[in-house]
């Protein structure tokens, strides 16, 4: 991993960290242990498989039932993910001249207190073999990167991001986010950002983009759609989920224009990682049809749960040290049939959001408050000034039933996570949700003051 | 954990290797393990090893940075080969400073070699002794118990010598009546210290008072926080307090420097030695954990200074606080509730984010165990309700407080009653 972070005109953080280990996991008496190591002699190994052995039969000992794998076809094979130009050839010094130049022209513009840019890549090779037979060899790339800037002034400081959305893919998508050349703009929003006024109270359209929606879906769909949540396996720390199996088609999720598909097939999906961590293939399938709610990400532990004989091939550990759970795939909107501007000129009395901002929603997925990181006030059908202070609430099935009109594949884009936290231990997973922009109806903004 | 002696060959080995005008070098290795159950059963049970060596060389004024977690000598000579390959071609840096040379650290008990006997059966037995609680009960109980075992080292080229070894232990769990929940949690670097049978009866008794919850109206409520909650929202004061954003016009801070933000019976020292907390003797870049006052009398005298920024300032950069203790009064929590005419019990938050930095403006639910007072009595539960509040604000509004106790070895804090609290809508359980 190399991470080059600069704030203003100095380069905070230039560093590239190397870490390599072996993951254990044992299925002994019908239980689970998992144990891990990064050092890797041949001692270490007999060690770590053994201590994964004892701890698998501690686990035997409060168990309610045996664990049964869904059936699974053994492969041998690789999967290298997309990339053209091998980050980690582009020397790190071009790198914090990108970042520094970026700063620079953010700085440059009126009113810009605070100008920072950060980029990164990421390669993990990994090996995964099973007793099963199975033997599977992984090369995943990964490079993103973000532009702020902070205007500041009379008393307060608004912030604007422009991301190179993490992806699956070489250092060409962070030339092709093209930072320097967006500066400009960035900084320009920042401050009218900082001289706009609060947004309004009350219930309005509000009209989401898809760097926004990715959060949304994250939180709303990705999370409360992960099977062993539903089953309760999340209930101390993060919570359960109002998606229970029992309402397997037949939830009204959200109204018809809404399909909501995980694809661990999309190429440059954080998810998409060919196979899973138990060896399972990268698949497609409906998490919600038309509004209806009928799918979960599972593992081959948790697909029998829901009467599935195959698992979707979303167990996903975020490294060596850690034990592969269910895991949110690349879950995305599927689009619609409209032009932005069609959704606009047709708004009377409406907010564009724009980007992530505040997130935060209770232990079943169902209250929830977003905010985001660029607003526009829409009236009788036209974009009129800029807000800040936005915020929105909503209750989950509500909020996605009150959607009446998404985006064609035109508006379409993959926008990916770095950081999911989920599990005791806490693991950052990373998966892609994409979509197009979306209206909701009649959504009770502001009153977060 | 890696001993002191191996810790100081492996450091002594890289700092031989480099060639750089200045290093610093930080060596730490954790084990940690976890045993999870849900719905009374084991569902997830880990342990890991895992060393890391960082390295940050400097030439000039050109630094950069390096790491591994393979501390083979080869492997450490090329973690020292990065970082200076990176140093060479990095930028210059105009607040580069000399890297700390030797410190005097406070002597901080954070370890206890009993940590090494809570193995793999001694921790499933604890999730067995606190699942057997709640089945009596008829619950259904999801937990984790937990270890950690480390040690952290540090070096500099300017004679900096830092190593300190760390224990902890932690249980928690969730307690599931079907309409009521309830949450319980502890954690000590000695392992005895922690009853997991009583976090199970905690949580337990708390899952059986919250069933059948009704709902309340959002707005401004009198509230009486748990040591659990009121730390989490003292926590984003600490998070929220950085010197350079905060000179920058960026933090609820900005202009806003010596002015009384909080109530006069609000006082957040640091206290590193006291047995049931779980702090180092230094923290970042090798800084010594120091005992102070940081908020004193509702004002914030102290905050966080990266050594530049301090300088600057003229003040002691003392990096993130360790050891967390607000000061507390002596209500009995009996009393506290019996001062209560009408308000909310709170257990804990949940999902809280920022919402306006600017104002410190926070976000977030309540959760497992939420529960309607009135007239000095606790009378029933009530579904969960959302907040939109500041810190500042409801830690202005203390009316009273019971003494600080430990909440999971990471903060020393009471139970308080606040006047006003705003609650901004309420979800369906």
């Amino acid at each position: 991993r190399q991470t080059v972070h600069a704030r203003d005109e100095r380069v905070t953080r230039l560093e590239e960290s190397h870490s390599s280990g072996l993951g254990v996991r044992v299925l002994a008496g019908g239980a689970w242990g998992f144990a891990a190591s990064a050092l890797r002699d041949e001692r270490e190994v007999e060690r770590v498989t053994a201590l994964a052995l004892e701890i698998a039969r501690g686990s035997a000992t409060l168990r309610a039932r045996q664990v049964a794998l869904a059936a699974e076809p053994v492969v041998r094979t690789r999967y290298r993910s997309p990339r053209r130009i091998d980050p980690f050839g582009v020397p790190l010094a071009e790198k914090a001249e990108l970042a520094l130049g970026v700063n620079a022209l953010l700085r440059a513009e009126p009113e810009i207190g605070v100008a920072e840019c950060g980029l990164g890549a990421w390669q993990r090779l990994q090996h995964f073999a099973s007793t099963e037979g199975a033997r599977i060899a992984t090369d995943l790339v990964r490079t993103w990167g973000q532009a702020r800037a902070s205007a500041v002034g009379a008393g307060d400081s608004q912030t604007r991001s422009l991301a190179v959305n993490p992806r699956h893919a070489g250092w060409e998508h962070v030339v092709a986010a093209d930072l320097p050349g967006h500066a400009a703009q960035l900084a320009r929003e920042a401050r009218e950002k900082l001289h706009a006024r609060p947004g309004p109270v009350g219930e309005l359209d509000l009209i989401l983009d898809p760097l926004h929606l990715c959060l949304t879906i994250h939180e709303t769909c990705g999370h409360p759609s992960e099977l062993d949540r539903a089953l309760g396996w999340e209930a101390n720390f993060a919570g359960t989920s109002f998606l229970t199996p029992d309402q397997l088609g037949t939830l009204r999720y959200g109204s018809p224009a809404v399909s909501l598909v995980a694809d661990n097939t999309l190429p440059v999906g954080l998810a998409s990682t060919g196979f899973d961590d138990e060896g399972v293939a990268g698949q497609r399938w409906d998490i919600v049809r038309d509004g209806l709610f009928v799918g979960y990400s599972t593992s081959r532990e948790v697909a029998g749960a829901i009467d599935e004989p195959r698992s979707r091939g979303s167990a996903r550990a975020d490294s060596w040290a850690s034990v592969p759970i269910v895991r949110i795939a690349n879950v995305g909107l599927e689009p619609g049939d409209a032009t932005l501007d069609e959704l606009v000129a047709d708004t009377r009395d409406g907010i564009l959001i724009q980007g992530m901002g505040t997130y935060s929603i209770d232990q079943r997925r169902l209250n929830f408050q977003f905010g985001g990181d660029r607003f526009t006030r829409i009236e009788n059908g036209r974009l009129t000034e800029p807000l800040q202070r936005v915020t929105y609430q909503g209750t989950t099935p509500e909020f996605w039933n009150a959607c009446d009109g998404v985006c064609d594949r035109a508006h379409w884009e993959p926008n990916g996570v770095l950081t999911c936290g989920k599990g005791e231990p806490m693991q950052y997973g990373q998966m892609t949700h994409g979509a197009a922009h979306a209206r909701f109806r009649r959504v009770r903004v502001g009153s977060a003051k | 954990m890696i001993e002191r002696e191996r810790s100081q060959a492996v450091l002594e080995q890289a700092l031989a290797e480099a060639r750089a005008d200045d290093v610093e070098l930080a060596l730490r290795s954790t084990r940690a393990a976890t045993t999870r159950f849900a719905g009374n059963a084991i569902t997830q049970n880990v342990e890991t090893l895992r060393p890391g060596l960082a390295v940050t060389a400097w030439f000039g004024r050109r630094s950069g940075t390096a790491s591994t977690d393979q501390l083979d000598p080869q492997s450490v000579r090329e973690a020292v080969r990065r970082a200076e390959a990176s140093a060479r071609v990095a930028p210059e840096d105009p607040e580069t400073l000399p890297t700390l040379g030797p410190q005097r650290y406070l002597e901080v008990p954070s370890f206890d070699p009993a940590v090494r006997e809570f193995g793999p059966a001694r921790r499933a037995e604890a999730a067995r002794q606190m699942v057997e609680v709640a089945r009596e009960r008829g619950l259904s109980l999801s937990g984790a118990v937990t270890l950690r075992e480390g040690s952290h080292a540090l070096a500099t080229r300017n004679g900096l010598r830092a190593y300190a070894a760390e224990s902890a232990v932690t249980g928690s769990c969730t307690a599931d009546a079907g309409t009521g929940s309830g949450w319980a949690a502890a954690g000590h670097r000695r392992p005895e210290r922690v009853d997991f049978a009583a976090l199970a009866r905690r949580a337990s008794e708390k899952a059986l008072a919250a069933r059948d919850p009704i709902e309340v109206p959002a707005g401004d409520w009198s509230v009486v926080l748990e040591p659990a909650a009121l730390a989490e929202l003292l926590q984003w004061i600490t998070w929220s307090w950085n010197a350079r954003d905060t000179y920058a016009g960026r933090t609820f801070l900005s202009g806003r420097v010596g002015e009384r933000l909080l109530g006069e019976n609000v006082t957040l020292r640091t206290r590193p030695r006291e047995p049931d907390l779980m702090a180092l003797p230094f923290g970042w870049h090798g800084l010594p954990t120091v005992e102070d006052t940081w908020i004193d009398r509702g004002r914030i005298v102290r905050f966080f200074h990266d050594r530049w920024t301090a300088r600057r300032h003229g003040v002691p950069a003392t990096g993130w606080p360790q050891g967390l203790a607000l000061d507390g009064g002596a209500e009995s929590p009996e009393a506290l509730i019996g001062g209560t005419r009408r308000g909310l019990l709170v257990t804990r938050f949940w999902y809280i984010r920022s919402v306006d930095p600017m104002r410190l403006l926070l976000t977030g639910m309540t959760r497992d165990g939420t529960f309607l007072v009135d007239d000095g009595r606790v009378v029933g539960a009530v579904k969960n309700l959302r907040f939109n509040e500041s810190p500042l604000r409801a830690l202005s509004a203390v009316e009273a407080m019971t003494p600080a106790a430990p909440v999971s070895g990471r903060m020393l804090a009471p139970s308080a009653r606040l006047s006003a609290f705003h609650f901004d809508s309420t979800t369906g359980f």
